[in-house]
């Protein structure tokens, strides 16, 4: 916890926070992309100095993922693309002081709304958790991957194959349960299955480089510069707009809070359904108000997005996803033994999200707003050969293995390829993550049971997840079907 | 190219169906547990079975909406020509990267990939070259020196 307050676990911060505005900032970049290219320092780091340092970085990089779609409306992050016209309109008719000013600061008072929940009920849900068998997470693995199938924009179906991938890519190598190696083709360095974070630098980082390299589009912007009473801008206004849409801060960080804890949904589906919900309202429709019922809802979907990382050890994101492979690496087994096991690990956590929240948002966020103009105007294909160069490093650095470097190319061209299908990349991920957990804890059930398929419906705790699996099934049906008609 | 963009989703359905009947028929290869229970097969057939069938609502959605799914979706269109040509470099450059290490050592290697990438995407050569060797410089110093690991 101290290393926390050490000068080492400042600077971790501090630099996890300009890292994470860079990465979020420019467009292309993503939260996601900056935390999976940071794994390989990670790795190298002290838990206590890497993990805090990578929730700046998500924390940061989700409001800065505002910064290019306010100046040049090419959102940064996916989740700014929920009110990326509203934010737009709003700098070029008053300041992109005022709207960046209204992303930090909503950004800021719903992460902290997100993080008491965070620290209120993580917990409770570890406590329950206990009482957990293979059958539980059996069902909580289904559940994480059935709503994963509705966690992306485009159509379902797409989500389901990209799920499926990802399942698919997580049986490679020796079989979990019993022992058999699966789809190796004789090569050794498939034996020991794919490596995730190898698997996430491609499928994020090298994609991005191929689709740059493909479209050969360099996106520029011109910045509007408005100096003149900056911080009235940017830090007064806002907070003025929060105290008075104080009800539209709450129920959005509220239902960020909400969609967040869905394993596999995250800031992005959260800002999506937050700015829809503002929409639907009646005379609701003010671009300030908009915007700040995204920007709120995201940040509160970053803290919540830790709740069943922390305390069950399911994804919440594909930042959380990361973070699980972080903490596999560094030996601390995620889950409701976390609680007892490191206790100082959690405080400082959670104390991270508070002092990212309420100093390097507002921070960072009116360093970002200043720089705005500057920062979207480097050009990105010099950007891009950096990244190519980290992407490189990044998946030969965890095991010096040049077979790697390989698989990363290949997660980079299937990447690739599914973007040009219009298939998300987020569920390939959430496949990966929950497709050993599930087969493992079915195997196990299966086994024990000795194949009496009853007995996964026989625990009230098995029932209630089953249960919710089939409401999730069935909700998301219905409203995608709702979507669809409605948008024809 | 504007032919694949129109009729994306039935060459997606296509190689789902061959993707699924490739899985499910190198499954089977797989032993099964005593008293014919399914064993490590199971779980790769499941997956190939929703492939399978996924393929085989997207190809029927795109056969019913054709025009429809490509006026939703159609991913940004090329600027440039050969966009296929650059992206074969950039894998190329990639590739090659850890026959590179081998023969020249790392932070030539890693000076070759971003001079590539970068003058693929008509980066001029000066300004190529310079970036190249900053970012090749500062990713060595900052993996091998501050972090300690062996590249």
């Amino acid at each position: 916890m101290m290393q926390l307050f050490s000068w080492q676990g400042l600077l971790a911060l501090l630099l996890g926070g300009l890292y994470g505005s860079f990465f979020g900032a420019i467009p292309g970049l993503t939260a996601t992309l900056a935390v999976a290219l940071f794994v390989p320092i990670a790795f190298f780091l002290d838990p206590m100095l890497a993990l805090p340092a990578i929730i700046a970085i998500s924390s940061v990089a989700i409001f800065a993922g505002d910064v290019g779609g306010a100046v040049a409306r090419i959102p940064g992050t996916p989740a700014s693309a929920a009110y990326l016209e509203e934010l737009h309109r709003l700098s070029r008719k008053q300041s992109p002081l005022y709207s960046l000013g209204i992303s930090a600061m909503g950004s800021a008072v719903g992460g902290i709304i997100g993080t008491l929940l965070l620290i209120l009920s993580a917990t409770g849900i570890a406590a329950l958790a206990r009482q957990f068998s293979s059958f539980e997470y059996f069902w909580i693995a289904l559940l994480g991957l059935t709503a994963g199938i509705f966690a992306s924009s485009g159509s379902p179906l797409k989500g389901f194959v990209s799920l499926l991938l990802g399942l698919l890519m997580s049986t490679v190598g020796i079989d979990p349960t019993l022992g058999h190696p699966r789809f190796h083709f004789d090569n050794a360095n498939l034996l020991s299955g794919l490596n995730y974070i190898v698997a996430m630098i491609g499928l994020f980082g090298f994609s991005e480089v191929l689709e740059h390299l493909y479209r050969h589009q360099d996106p520029q912007a011109e910045a509007k510069t408005d100096q003149k009473r900056a911080s009235h801008l940017f830090f007064v206004k806002p907070l003025l707009l929060i105290l008075k849409q104080k009800w539209i801060v709450i129920r959005s960080s509220l239902t960020g809070v909400l969609v967040g804890f869905l394993p596999g949904a995250g800031a992005d589906i959260g800002a999506w359904v937050a700015c829809s919900l503002q929409k639907l309202r009646p005379n609701q429709q003010k671009d300030d108000d908009i915007v700040l019922a995204g920007t709120s809802s995201n940040n509160a979907a970053v803290a919540s997005a830790w709740i069943p990382a922390l305390s069950l050890g399911l994804p919440g994101d594909t930042v959380t996803a990361i973070v699980l492979g972080v903490f596999m690496m560094k030996g601390i087994k995620p889950g409701p033994m976390l609680f007892d096991q490191q206790p100082g690990l959690v405080a400082a956590l959670y104390l991270t999200f508070i002092i990212a929240n309420v100093l390097l948002l507002p921070f960072y966020g009116y360093l970002t707003a200043r720089l705005a103009a500057l920062l979207v105007r480097i050009p990105f294909r010099i950007l891009l050969s950096i990244i190519a160069g980290l992407c490189v490093v990044g998946a030969f650095a965890i095991n010096n293995n040049p077979f790697d470097v390989w698989v990363m190319v290949a997660m980079g061209g299937m990447a690739f390829l599914l973007r040009r299908g219009g298939f998300p990349l987020a569920q390939v991920v959430l496949g990966m993550v929950l497709g050993p957990i599930m087969e493992q804890n079915f195997m196990m059930s299966a086994i024990k049971s000795s194949w009496d398929l009853m007995s996964f419906f026989e625990r009230p705790l098995a029932i209630v997840f089953m249960l919710l699996t089939l409401a999730i099934g069935v909700v998301g049906v219905v409203v995608r079907s709702r979507y669809l008609s409605a948008q024809k | 190219m504007n032919w694949m963009h129109t009729h994306r989703d039935f060459l997606s359905a296509g190689l789902l169906v061959l993707l699924a009947a490739g899985l499910w028929m190198y499954s089977g290869s797989f032993p099964q547990l005593e008293a014919g229970y399914p064993g490590p097969a199971l779980f790769p057939r499941l997956i190939a079975l929703g492939l399978g069938l996924s393929g085989l609502l997207l190809g029927i959605q795109s056969l019913r909406s054709r025009q429809a799914s490509a006026a939703t979706a159609e991913p940004a269109a090329p600027a440039g020509p050969w966009p296929w040509l650059r992206m074969a470099g950039g894998i190329g450059g990639v590739v090659l990267f850890p026959y590179l290490h081998e023969w020249l050592g790392f932070v030539p290697a890693l000076f070759v990939v971003c001079l590539a990438v970068a003058l693929l995407m008509r980066v001029r050569l000066w300004a190529a070259g310079l970036t190249a060797l900053g970012a090749a410089a500062v990713i060595y110093v900052l993996f091998t020196q501050l972090l300690s690991v062996p590249l």
